[in-house]
């Protein structure tokens, strides 16, 4: 992750007038952005869509940056809110963001892995479909706690839960990537760890 | 029952689940990680369960992030070019500030807490209390203009910075 001093000195240079700066922001965060994004949506052009506007929105309020936090964790508090608010405007809350067997059949839609399949497929790449298969709020602490490298305390920060209720919801999505694992492997979760 | 054997207890009654991932994130305390280290020893399904988290870790640490399209940083770029450049905000209120006018009033109150109490005659009970202020011409300190204007330009400038002070921890939270 980057380091906490340079991300300032940018966004000095931002406030300072120097635009392009916000390019190399945007360079370094696209991916981490883009992944939480798609946690949420499940769909490629819908997480593109909603990260650019949090980038978008990150420059306009890039003044209001207190420093009190990193500037990662900052700006996803910003990608979760926003992610939160398309998921209900596109009215997925009806249909509940705790569905879990809707999302199940949303990724089977989308999904390309078929069982019948014969190819070997990589521990990493069974953990990667097993992720695409939780419920946004799962996918969304697992990828900031291990790919954004977030705390349990700043995750809470940016999403506004207690810093214990991140961690039992950390818990939970453990247990449930779990539970999709052996739903991929149909009860061959030993051979990853072979 | 000592303490000890208390938390013991507790800690047995946590889902081994959760024992385990406490112990690969070490957060355990050091009975738990002796606790869970013995089992580990002893126990083959849990040992098993932890070489199965350990991999399960070692995955998503590990696992790739998406990537969005080429056009990704060069649409946000020609979208931020048609906003203003964010200000820095040079009149940021200073804490210091906030502090020193809580800090008159505090003063100020208190002054008048404890005048007003070294008027009471305690021993005439509450019928006896009079309270009367020092015969102060106030128009002494404040009928000049020049002093009655800056109170009032204080009493603006302090309204107008704790609003901004508002305005920004409501826009830091948002």
């Amino acid at each position: 992750m980057p380091d906490q001093t340079t991300d300032v000195a940018l966004i000095d240079q931002v406030l300072a007038g120097n635009q392009s700066a916000f390019a190399e922001l945007v360079e370094r965060y696209k991916k981490y952005v883009f992944t939480v994004a798609l946690n949420f949506v499940k769909s490629r052009e819908d997480a593109e869509e909603i990260s650019q506007d949090c980038f978008v929105k990150t420059y306009r309020s890039l003044a209001t940056f207190q420093r009190q936090s990193k500037f990662s964790t900052w700006l996803y508090g910003i990608v979760y809110h926003t992610s939160m608010t398309f998921l209900r405007k596109k009215k997925m809350d009806k249909v509940s963001i705790d569905d879990e067997e809707t999302f199940i059949q949303l990724e089977s839609k989308e999904s390309d892995f078929r069982a019948d399949k014969a190819e070997k497929k990589s521990r990493n790449e069974y953990v990667q479909q097993a992720m695409k298969m939780l419920l946004p709020d799962d996918a969304m602490i697992l990828t900031l706690f291990y790919q954004g490298e977030q705390s349990l305390e700043e995750i809470a920060t940016a999403t506004g839960f207690e810093a214990n209720t991140v961690k039992v919801k950390l818990h939970r999505a453990r247990q449930r990537l779990r539970d999709k694992l052996e739903l991929l492997l149909k009860g061959e979760v030993k051979d990853l760890i072979h | 029952m000592t303490k000890q054997s208390v938390r013991i207890k507790k800690i047995e009654m946590k889902p081994i689940e959760e024992r385990l991932w406490d112990y690969i994130d070490g957060n355990s305390s050091a009975e738990e990680k002796i606790a869970i280290e013995q089992l580990l020893q002893t126990d083959s399904s849990v040992k098993q369960l932890h070489e199965e988290f350990l991999a399960i870790n070692t995955s998503l640490k590990f696992s790739e992030l998406e990537e969005p399209s080429l056009r990704f940083t060069k649409n946000i770029m020609e979208q931020i070019a048609l906003e203003p450049t964010p200000k820095a905000l040079h009149t940021k209120v200073d804490k210091r500030i906030i502090n020193v006018i809580a800090g008159f009033f505090i003063l100020t109150l208190s002054v008048l807490i404890i005048f007003s109490l070294t008027q009471i005659n305690w021993n005439q009970g509450f019928d006896g209390f009079s309270f009367n202020l020092p015969n102060i011409d106030w128009n002494n300190y404040f009928g000049s203009a020049y002093v009655q204007g800056a109170l009032i330009l204080f009493v603006i400038a302090g309204l107008a910075l704790l609003d901004r002070y508002r305005h920004l921890r409501k826009m830091g939270h948002g």
